[in-house]
């Protein structure tokens, strides 16, 4: 049986929806493998950690963007890995990758997605792609629901069995979003954070106002 | 450039940061200029609490490093960022700064190079410059460092400059005024 870490990468731990898509991926593996979770921003860097990490079989990291990139701690541990795999030999666990954005487009994660690949590359992992997901939390409350969990199902049946098929699999990057018009989901993102402000006593104004 | 105000915020915490740092404070002389150096304050993680959003706008949860830096980086016409070079990325402690810079942005969206982005909180003309350095970037890091700038340009409401890159052992102060001299266009 395959040990596949859940890496959560996500500063809301527990409460992100980093953690929603995880549990989708896991459930589908229950049994089939023998799974661990972890959560980076709780987490110390010491060897025990790394050494679970490097001693699994597969790592799924689910992380949300920010500023356009990875998470400061998440990056923090990707700098740490280097220190840590210093003098040692590495085992090449398959590393996956469960990416998503506020923001509409899932073409906003690329430039992440392409620093967890150079990170794949200069600390041992073997790269095998991963999910994209533009919308953020929004995805889970549309019609698209069923279709990101197809999209996770998938990915994690290569997790299990990536190797065990007789033909060569390509990497594969899955993209996905709640696919509706700009202007729409604009609007709906506005009246979330309108409705948020206002059960706060603050109207839109106020909610654009400057501090500095 | 002279009296522009700029703000160098700066990861250096070693001889070869050290030394990008005093070649920019330099080529700058002649700027107002504040520099912070992130190894030498205290910068909590953003929690993702969205509390700058909805509950005090504009206003972290957080009181440390940050409540100095905020005010500089919104008075600012120029914006450096001088970072060791991770993976195509900033460093952490970069990172830890700039994931801290959502309260620049209100929540509402609009639409920028055909995407959505977040409404500038303090909306200016400045200018971003990046300086990234190591012993060795690769190409790839490269690449993929200047399409990072150049989206968190957008962030910053902020014209983007190519970056300038610093391999161990090069000639800094060149980089540096060849980077000076085009965020003076």
């Amino acid at each position: 049986m395959k040990k596949v870490i859940f890496l959560n990468g996500s500063p809301k731990r527990k409460r992100a929806v980093s953690e929603k898509f995880l549990k989708i991926a896991e459930d589908c593996l229950e049994g089939q493998i023998r799974g661990e979770k972890l959560y980076i921003y709780e987490s110390e860097f010491s060897d025990g950690f790394f050494e679970s990490i490097y001693e699994a079989d597969a790592v799924v990291m689910a992380l949300p963007l920010y500023i356009d990139c990875l998470p400061a701690r998440v990056l923090e541990f990707m700098t740490e890995s280097k220190e840590y795999l210093k003098n040692r030999e590495l085992r090449r666990p398959e590393l996956y990758f469960i990416i998503n954005c506020g923001f509409l487009e899932y073409s906003q994660n690329d430039t992440a997605i392409k620093i967890i690949e150079k990170y794949a590359e200069k600390t041992g992992f073997d790269y095998r792609g991963g999910i994209s997901i533009g919308s953020g939390a929004m995805i889970l409350q549309s019609r698209k629901k069923e279709a990101l969990e197809k999209v996770l199902q998938e990915m994690a049946q290569e997790v299990k069995a990536f190797y065990d098929t007789e033909e060569m699999q390509e990497t594969t990057v899955r993209k996905i979003n709640v696919d509706m018009p700009r202007f729409l989901f604009k609007a709906k993102a506005d009246k979330l954070w309108v409705e948020a402000g206002a059960k706060k006593g603050l109207d839109k104004k106020a909610l654009k106002a400057k501090y500095y | 450039m002279d009296k522009i105000k700029t703000i160098i915020i700066s990861d250096a915490h070693d001889m070869e940061g050290r030394l990008v740092e005093k070649g920019l404070q330099d080529i700058f002389s002649k700027a107002e200029v504040t520099l912070f150096n992130c190894s030498d304050l205290k910068i909590e993680y953003c929690i993702g609490c969205f509390s700058c959003r909805y509950k005090t706008p504009g206003k972290c949860i957080h009181n440390d490093g940050m409540v100095d830096i905020l005010p500089h980086l919104v008075a600012s016409d120029v914006i450096v960022l001088l970072t060791r070079m991770e993976y195509g990325c900033y460093s952490p402690l970069i990172k830890r700064m700039l994931d801290r810079t959502i309260t620049f942005e209100t929540p509402f969206l609009r639409t920028v190079n055909g995407e959505t982005h977040l409404e500038p909180r303090y909306p200016k003309k400045r200018k971003l410059l990046t300086v990234a350095y190591d012993e060795n970037i690769d190409s790839e890091e490269a690449v993929i460092f200047t399409h990072l700038t150049k989206r968190n340009a957008v962030n910053f409401d902020a014209e983007w400059r190519r970056p300038v890159f610093i391999n161990e052992g090069e000639d800094i102060e060149k980089k540096l005024r060849r980077a000076y001299g085009d965020l003076l266009k």
